[in-house]
């Protein structure tokens, strides 16, 4: 990873390429690497889909090496849906060959004039850029289809699908799994229609003749792997629940909690939450000969994931995640685990963010448009969004735009960008990660539960007030440094509880880059990025009145437990205050 | 709130605990001493290891809050209890008992008892994830209460591998065919609600 390739789309006579060596950003990765470049290289008052902003794809730290769970690949960019800087990531096979590959990171730059559509073509010969109009408003699924026809199963593909060409805000990147689907995605903040904007339907990266990257100390760096492996096996988390349930493990519980919203946030209890539970979907998958267990790439130890079949045992998408089974399901009332899968499907083929969708839906629901609970309507909904049509046009630029223009009230958004599958109203810690995470609502933002171990803010006192802030900014601290390694966040239960566990990570990191990293520096990393995205952001105009929930979640209480968010604006704004 | 009902005995394979999964999930009555505690429920009256009840289930909730002191938590008549194994995510960790991200959810955890009336009662036990597998044996083996309804869509939907792990099969004591219970049958119409045992044997290889 020792070079950065760049593109510019918009160069006269056809895009031009350059590869430059990676300079400053040696050594870095993921988020650390899209969100630095944004930061410098993007004008912060740029159209987020005009030839001044940058599409920047990362691997991780780790990408491509013999690590586990080293595959998250990082998109960056300016959003069209917050108007704030934008890191979203996804799993798949892309960042592991991207690695192998060499490049450190992917700019896409300039934007062509005309309708010709291009696809990008790397191997270890090189990098060729075609035109290829054949593939115009192709879906993600058969447009991998029809790549496969010429590039063959051998390569990771980085796809758009008709909601990124149409440049929807909702618009997401896909990442092909082990088995050449496009279920991974980059989904939040709009970032596949910045690469519509550039006119980039496919980015197709193939490793064939390369081998995996070596660290400066390869025997280190196995030892290090195999404890850290040994510690995601044993932990409860990572080693059994996730494995046998995947993420809507949560569902039972958030419910049971009261923190589940439902019906666009008026409730926090989903009556029938036990017939779209992770249980529930596990078993299901495993009687129809699906799998419950399923890692997005290869080196996943964990394998959160699975397969989701139909009644007939035919393939229909990949486990729904907690966040998708609680947008597409609890949030708009529909209690049908087919209904939620098929709704998935439709995402991943769009290319649409399965959050942003789904709590579309739920506002559309509120104005009218369908009612709760009906899971046909939900369908033919997002069918309106495949087939481009005005409506689909508005429900694909998402909850606030949808809001909006049905003239609803209550919509779930921060800075443009719908809240997830926990309400802030029970759980306040979340709802100050929302309200001031760089990202818009986001509940990966603040994901990486260690900060217990990497003691980022000193000693909280976890029962006072101010707790809240201070643990959200540890969160954030900790969570902007997993993101730069690119490894799976998942990886974070692990490591909080397991200290050895953590110090393997870390061993893993030295063995590497024959460095001498420490938790503290692990820390000055992700300020470091946290410090890059709050410039841009402030730049763009962005103030402590962004950082802010919705006025509802401060004036209407919700059941169970009949609470309202109650942190201060004055706590809220001391989360960036190191 | 406890009433006299019948009582359905079943001997199952142990592989046949999987059947009982929404049943779990969705919540079932049981029998308690009201005015105990939470950790006398788990370690007296089912007998749990100390160590299993500190280390597998690490997230409860009871009346829908979190439960981060199980020697405080008291139960109530008419309760609900919900058991889970640790959760992902941050609002997972959040949710943990004692765990370093309570505060988050300082507002709605569970806090101390005022005065609980002791004597017989009857509380509603989820269990979710990998206690289900774990404790769902248990508590089926003490007994759990279900509605008739319920009762007879369990018994009318399980298939016939599920008969066929099933050994022996009584009515308040008497023998009764899973052909009978399967049609609902056997099963008496009058009263509101069954208590259902289950012995699970070991995997005959
Ligand atoms: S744990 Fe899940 S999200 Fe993480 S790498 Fe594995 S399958 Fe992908």
């Amino acid at each position: 990873m020792d070079k950065i390739l760049r593109i510019d789309m918009g160069a006269q006579g056809g895009p031009k390429m350059t590869t430059e060596p990676v300079g400053e950003y040696l050594g870095l990765g993921g988020r650390a690497t899209t969100s630095l470049i944004v930061n410098k290289e993007v004008h912060p008052l740029a159209h987020p889909l005009g030839a001044e902003n940058k599409l920047v794809i990362s691997p991780g730290m780790l990408s491509g090496s013999t690590g586990a769970m080293t595959g998250r690949l990082s998109v960056g960019c300016k959003s069209p849906l917050t108007g704030t800087i934008k890191e979203s990531n996804a799993g798949g096979q892309a960042a592991q060959v991207l690695a192998r590959l060499g490049y450190a990171a992917i700019i896409l730059e300039g934007k062509p004039e005309g309708d010709e559509l291009y696809k990008i073509f790397i191997n270890k010969d090189g990098v060729k850029i075609s035109v290829d109009n054949s593939l115009k408003l192709l879906d993600n699924y058969p447009l991998v289809e029809k790549l496969r026809g010429e590039y063959g199963d051998k390569p990771a593909y980085v796809t758009i699908g008709s909601a990124g060409e149409r440049q929807l805000l909702a618009a997401s990147i896909a990442c092909t799994d082990p088995e050449l689907r496009p279920t991974r995605h980059c989904g939040r903040g709009g970032v596949g229609a910045v690469m519509g904007s550039k006119k980039v339907k496919a980015i197709i990266l193939d490793d064939s003749g390369l081998k995996h990257r070596t660290p400066v100390n390869p025997e280190k760096y196995r030892d290090a792997n195999r404890k850290f492996v040994e510690g995601l096996r044993k932990h409860p988390v990572t080693g059994e629940g996730l494995p046998a349930y995947g993420t809507n493990v949560l569902t039972n519980v958030l419910n049971e909690a009261g923190g589940y919203p439902t019906y666009n946030f008026k409730t926090g209890v989903f009556p029938n939450g036990a017939k779209i539970s992770g249980e529930a979907q596990a078993e299901l998958e495993v009687k129809r000969g699906g799998s419950a267990t399923h890692g997005c790439h290869r080196g996943c130890v964990i394998q959160c994931s699975g397969i989701f079949n139909d009644a007939e045992g035919n393939y229909v998408t990949k486990q729904p995640e907690y966040e998708t089974v609680w947008s597409h399901g609890g949030n708009c009332g529909i209690d049908d685990l087919d209904v939620i899968a098929r709704l998935d499907y439709m995402d991943d083929n769009i290319g649409v963010d399965t959050i942003e969708m789904g709590a579309t839906i739920g506002v559309a629901m509120d104005a009218g448009l369908a009612e709760f609970g009906d899971g046909a309507a939900a369908i033919r909904l997002v069918e309106e969004v495949a087939k481009g049509t005005p409506l689909g046009r508005i429900l694909g630029c998402g909850a606030e735009i949808t809001g909006k223009v049905f003239g609803v009230e209550k919509v779930p958004v921060v800075k443009g960008q719908a809240i997830p599958a926990y309400d802030p109203r029970p759980i306040q810690g979340i709802g100050v990660t929302y309200a001031t995470s760089t990202q818009g609502a986001d509940h990966t933002a603040g994901y990486a539960i260690a900060t217990n171990i990497l003691k980022v803010g000193g000693d909280v006192d976890p029962l006072k007030t101010e707790g809240q802030v201070a643990l959200s900014r540890d969160l954030q601290i900790a969570t902007a440094a997993i993101d730069s390694t690119g490894m799976c966040l998942f990886i974070a239960f692990a490591i909080m509880d397991q200290p050895e566990t953590f110090q393997a990570l870390l061993d893993m990191l030295n063995a590497f880059y024959g460095t001498n990293l420490t938790g503290d520096d692990v820390v000055a990393l992700g300020k470091k990025v946290l410090s890059a995205e709050r410039d841009f952001n402030k730049r763009a105009g962005f103030t402590a009145q962004h950082d802010r929930l919705p006025r509802f979640f401060y004036t209407d209480p919700i059941a169970p437990h009949n609470q309202t968010f109650s942190v201060s604006d004055e706590e809220m704004d001391q989360v960036f205050n190191w | 709130m406890s009433q006299a009902c019948s009582t359905l005995q079943l001997f199952l394979h142990r592989e046949q605990v999987r059947a009982f999964s929404a049943i779990v999930q969705q919540g079932f009555s049981f029998r308690v001493e009201a005015g105990s505690t939470l950790e006398d429920l788990l370690c007296r009256q089912l007998r749990l290891d100390p160590d299993f009840v500190r280390g597998r289930i690490t997230t409860i909730f009871l009346d829908y809050k979190p439960v981060d002191d199980i020697k405080t938590a008291v139960l109530r008549d008419g309760s609900t209890l919900a058991l889970s194994g640790a959760m992902p995510g941050l609002v997972g960790a959040t949710m943990r008992r004692g765990g370093f991200y309570s505060a988050m959810r300082g507002g709605i955890s569970h806090g101390e008892e005022s005065a609980v009336p002791s004597g017989e009662g009857e509380i509603k036990v989820k269990l979710f994830n990998l206690m289900m597998e774990e404790l769902g044996p248990i508590f089926l083996l003490k007994g759990i209460v279900l509605p008739l309804s319920e009762m007879k869509d369990f018994l009318a939907r399980q298939d016939p591998a599920f008969w066929k792990g099933c050994s022996e099969s009584t009515l308040d004591g008497r023998p009764v065919l899973p052909e009978a219970l399967i049609k609902g049958e056997g099963i008496p119409q009058a009263g509101e609600r069954v208590r259902l045992c289950v012995v699970f044997e070991e995997l005959k290889s």
